[in-house]
């Protein structure tokens, strides 16, 4: 590594760990999520690339804006305060807003991976108070908890980690949907290209949710979970 | 499509006069069990725009109809509901007319309602269609805490608009919240801030362009092993209709949630659910008499 290269990296210290840990090779198991997908496949609700790129407008980015995005902000400036009690708070919340159990059982055993993992690869005290929090079972924890402890972990910017938590969820359903939809790796690509392009105006839009009204009113991939859970056969596990 | 009795082919939105006054009302209303085992209506208070008939006991639940004397919620109209239902008692609280929501200029109509029931009571809350008329502005904010041992059977019924006067997705913004607390723990968090304008409704009508939504809370001690009602409902999808059901986070509480372009549809499904409902925690259902 020449000179030019070492203050590069010196001046993005967070991303080779962000990249890391946003990479389908960390193995928090977000291969076998379709987050509904799945069902809303096999209802007939998405069947085309047209559908695709509708589902992640109307459904993804709808819950990014109102809900995860928003409360990636709550959780990390809980952690940031230090308030155990306001951590719990905000978890339990995260928790609460997930009616349909396959998705909140999904973010939970996520998080709990992702943690489980951080914890041997990069111990620091904002993972020790989690794993103290879960232990005294005061949070599940869930996916946001950790993914927003983590960036307080590397000083990561506040656009970059909400940017890249946003990429994680447009790029599994694409990724599920190379499983479960006729298309190619190329439509796949071609729709997460698109996706891609809407994350700066959702983070825009997200900065302005307040905590009193983060949540999104999506009925649809709701029941498409709800039924999931009860479905004959399946792929994935939500 | 039988449209006899359906509340979305009612005449246009009385004008607000400017210089009306805005209504604040309020229901407050404590159930409780008499030595007898009857229950009867402890605390009782209301104002306009509510209004309560005279509660009637059928023998196992006592059933209060509550009205709005108005034409629905006009510019600005609040409303607080606070209703405790003590151990032992049964209350069946009934809107038999749709709740409209008219078109408002600036300000917001809201409605805000508390329910608490103790182990051992038993509260249906059973609502006509909530119905967001064109250029409205309502904001709804619910708490139920729930303590171990008590039941409930909670419905949300909101309609996108008149449908029948080409109304859908024309009201200007609803925002809602709703948190149920069991055992003093989170059980559900709703919220939302729908602006149709701004296309944040697109969760709604992704799979029907006219969608009315039913959304209902249960709870009884009876289903913390009893899966049948959950699997009837989760038969009940058609063409025309989608459902699901799940467990939340705490206790033996579930959320059930249909969708569907046809009002009268979902209406009847509510209906067996609520009957499924009653024959899973031993009850007979109360008649509400609309």
């Amino acid at each position: 590594m020449d000179t030019a290269d070492q203050e590069s990296a010196a001046e993005f210290p967070w991303l080779a760990s962000m990249l890391q840990t946003v990479d389908p090779l960390f193995p928090i198991g977000s291969y076998a999520h379709s987050y509904g997908l799945e069902e809303l496949v096999a209802g007939g609700l998405v069947t085309t690339e047209k559908d695709l790129c509708r589902y992640l407008d109307s459904i993804v980015n709808l819950n990014l804006t109102q809900f995860e995005l928003p409360y990636l902000r709550f959780a990390y400036n809980a952690l940031e305060s230090g308030n155990p009690m306001l951590v719990a708070e905000i978890d339990s919340e995260i928790g609460a807003s997930k009616l349909s159990k396959e998705i909140r059982t999904a973010s939970v055993a996520q998080g709990r991976q992702r943690l489980s993992l951080l914890l041997k690869l990069r111990p620091g005290p904002e993972f020790n108070l989690l794993e103290q929090l879960r232990e005294e079972k005061r949070i599940a924890p869930h996916h946001i908890t950790v993914f927003a402890a983590e960036r307080i972990h590397h000083s990561t910017p506040e656009e970059a980690a909400l940017a890249s938590w946003a990429y994680q969820a447009l790029a599994a359903p694409c990724a599920a949907a190379l499983k479960i939809m006729r298309i190619g790796q190329d439509t796949a690509q071609r729709t997460l290209t698109r996706a891609i392009g809407q994350i700066s105006r959702v983070i825009r839009e997200s900065l302005r949710i307040e905590r009193e009204w983060a949540g999104a009113f999506n009925p649809t991939i709701d029941i498409a979970s709800d039924r999931h859970e009860r479905a004959f056969a399946r792929l994935f596990i939500s | 499509m039988d449209t006899e009795g359906n509340p979305f082919l009612l005449n246009a939105s009385p004008p607000a006069p400017p210089s009306r006054k805005r209504l604040e009302g309020y229901l407050k209303a404590t159930a409780i069990a008499d030595e007898d085992g009857q229950t009867r209506l402890d605390r009782k208070a209301y104002r306009t725009p509510i209004h309560i008939s005279k509660p009637y006991w059928d023998g196992s639940c006592l059933l209060l109809n509550v009205m709005s004397p108005t034409a629905g919620l006009l510019e600005g109209d609040r409303v607080d509901v606070d209703v405790n239902t003590l151990s032992g008692a049964s209350l069946s609280i009934s809107n038999p007319t749709a709740l409209r929501i008219h078109k408002t200029n600036t300000d917001t109509s809201s409605w805000t309602q508390r329910f608490h029931v103790e182990s051992g009571g038993f509260l249906e809350v059973n609502p006509e269609w909530t119905i967001l008329q064109a250029e409205s502005r309502f904001e709804q904010r619910t708490r139920i805490e729930l303590d171990p041992g008590g039941r409930l059977f909670f419905i949300e019924a909101i309609a996108p608009g008149r449908i029948a006067h080409g109304e859908c997705f024309t009201f200007h913004s609803f925002k809602n919240r709703f948190e149920l607390l069991y055992d003093n723990q989170l059980a559900a968090l709703e919220r939302s801030a729908i602006e149709p304008a701004k296309e944040t409704h697109s969760g709604w009508n992704i799979a029907f362009e006219q969608p009315f939504f039913i959304s209902i809370f249960l709870s009884a001690p009876e289903l913390e092993s009893d899966d049948s009602l959950f699997q009837y409902l989760h038969e009940q999808q058609t063409d025309t209709l989608l459902c699901g059901c799940s467990r939340l986070q705490r206790g033996p509480c579930w959320n059930l949630k249909i969708l569907s372009p046809n009002p009268i549809e979902a209406k009847s499904t509510l209906k067996r659910i609520r009957d499924q409902y009653y024959r899973a925690i031993h009850r007979t259902p109360v008649d509400l008499r609309r």
